[in-house]
């Protein structure tokens, strides 16, 4: 967990307040290059405005936040996001909501047309090109806003809420479909989520964040198998994971203290 | 036995909702309120004699007025009056708009003026306007903007300020530069707000080159209206008025289309 060129992201006692109200305080963390890291904690503590610190739209009023040892300060190329309410173009169909970032890059045409039509493709997305977002359902339209994200081939990938705004049902899909994809080619991530199931399931560790001003209450290893598949949500593991992330979440702090994993 | 009543009736109200949404029942709604209207026109036109003439003798007047009369020259020296005055409402409203929703500087400084200028009855400025730029076709486009400029104004300002941070968030995230944000961001998410500004505009920038011809030297279809008020003749001024109603009705179906165009993106049926 130092800085020793194997991590993609590096966090360091990042602090910011709005006027005299305190947000962050003293967030440190990092991200492996392969890493899926799970951030968690009630809403509004706060974890939302780390990611948009972490992708570049917020800034820091102290600390320091690093990607490949570069300096955060406005959004980086390697980095994409992946946004609650989706965030498509409402007057781009498809297929022109996913070339979006490519475009913004003067790529060429050829290698455009290529890399959308693979990312569609990997998010079973085929077929709906020329649709406009209003004609998709919640769960398709997350699957272009994640298709948008990776079609970049960023170095870190930053999910913020991706599922919470989707139905149960697609959401259960769409999280196995993720890992499937993740496990094609793995890729730095930090997952955003208020809930602790998915949080354990994605994630190779899980933060968990109180608030208010935001702060690291636990870190917990999760030491489940990958690839992960639906067999490892009832695995005693995932359970014993699952309770201890909930205590650290909803236990007063003080009663045993902030475990530190 | 309940629920089956329940969803019998439910499906009764949904046969019934989409019996009466059917496109021929709305366009025999819509013939049936004009025959109607044209009805109690043709009625009140009997009784009423020279002071009200009926629909079919303002019809025939019309169609006099149009083979040999004062109706085209007079629409050839309103239709420049109202071609400049839509495109600087065009260009300055939507131009000025945008930049009063992006600098709040200049919003500062002027958007007091503007809201008072809408509420001013613009009718009040003319004796100024023509005191101090006289009565040719300057004077006339200032009063005839003035009157029409401000729903694209406040429409652009409104759509530009309410952009969504989410959608700057996206573009920011991907790398936009300020160009791009415009041409991918801004000019698309405000589109529908222009139209619908521009639309009214379009009916109103008639009302304007009317008023300005009427009250700044009477010139164009407003001065062919004064000659038949003059002279009481109730059938030329119907006539006219129903010849400077239809251009206005067919100008609005023509911003229409456009609109339908440019935010196609909202009107395309589900597929």
């Amino acid at each position: 967990m130092n800085d020793s060129g194997a991590e993609r992201l590096v966090v360091e006692n990042a602090g910011l307040r709005y006027g005299q109200l305190d947000v962050l305080a003293d967030i440190s963390l990092s991200v492996g290059i392969s890493e899926i890291v799970s951030i968690v904690g009630p809403s509004g503590c706060g974890k939302t405005t780390l990611l948009r610190c972490v992708g570049g739209l917020n800034q820091l009023n102290y600390g320091e936040i690093r990607i490949d040892g570069q300096r955060v300060e406005k959004p980086l190329p390697i980095v994409s996001m992946v946004f609650q309410h989706f965030g498509l173009f409402p007057w781009k169909n498809l297929w022109s909501n996913i070339a979006y970032g490519l475009k913004l890059r003067h790529a060429p045409k050829e290698e455009i047309d290529r890399r959308v039509a693979d990312a569609i493709d990997l998010v079973g997305l085929k077929g709906f090109e020329k649709s406009y977002p209003h004609q998709l359902s919640g769960g398709m339209q997350q699957r272009a806003g994640l298709a948008r994200a990776l079609v970049m081939e960023p170095k870190l990938l930053l999910m913020d809420e991706p599922f919470s705004a989707i139905d149960a049902q697609t959401r259960e899909q769409l999280q196995f479909e993720l890992l499937r994809i993740w496990d094609r080619r793995p890729t730095a991530m930090i997952f955003v989520t208020h809930a602790i199931d998915e949080a354990v399931l994605m994630g190779d560790r899980v933060i968990v964040l109180a608030g208010r001003p935001a702060h690291v209450r636990a870190v917990r290893k999760v030491d489940l198998p990958r690839p992960r598949d639906r067999s490892v949500v009832s695995s005693p593991a995932f359970i014993n994971l699952r309770e201890q992330v909930w205590h650290d979440l909803f236990d007063q702090p003080g009663a045993n203290g902030a475990r530190i994993q | 036995m309940t629920t089956a009543g329940r969803t019998q009736s439910f499906e009764g109200r949904l046969a019934r909702f989409r019996a009466v949404n059917a496109w021929w029942i709305r366009l025999a709604c819509y013939a049936l309120s004009i025959l109607l209207l044209l009805g109690v026109w043709q009625a009140l036109g009997h009784s009423f004699g020279v002071l009200f003439v009926p629909f079919t003798t303002t019809m025939s007047r019309l169609w006099d007025m149009l083979q040999s009369g004062p109706l085209l020259p007079g629409l050839a020296v309103s239709a420049k009056l109202y071609g400049v005055t839509l495109a600087i409402n065009i260009l300055v409203g939507v131009t000025l708009g945008l930049l009063l929703a992006r600098s709040k500087l200049i919003a500062a400084a002027f958007e007091p003026y503007i809201y008072i200028l809408y509420a001013t009855p613009t009718i009040s400025l003319v004796p100024f306007v023509s005191v101090m730029f006289g009565f040719e076709f300057g004077s006339r486009v200032l009063v005839s903007v003035l009157i029409s400029i401000f729903p694209i104004l406040i429409g652009v300002t409104e759509g530009a300020r309410s952009i969504p941070r989410q959608h700057l968030d996206v573009a920011a995230i991907f790398g936009s530069n300020e160009r791009q944000l415009w041409r991918d961001v801004i000019v698309p998410y405000v589109t529908p707000y222009a139209m619908s500004g521009i639309k009214q505009s379009i009916a109103l920038s008639m009302v304007g080159t009317l008023v300005a011809e009427f009250f700044l030297n009477p010139d164009g279809l407003a001065a062919v209206l004064l000659q038949g008020t003059t002279v009481v003749d109730s059938g030329w001024v119907l006539a006219v008025t129903i010849f400077i109603c239809a251009i206005a009705v067919v100008l609005v179906g023509v911003g229409e289309l456009i609109e339908r165009y440019l935010v196609r993106w909202r009107h395309t049926a589900v597929g």
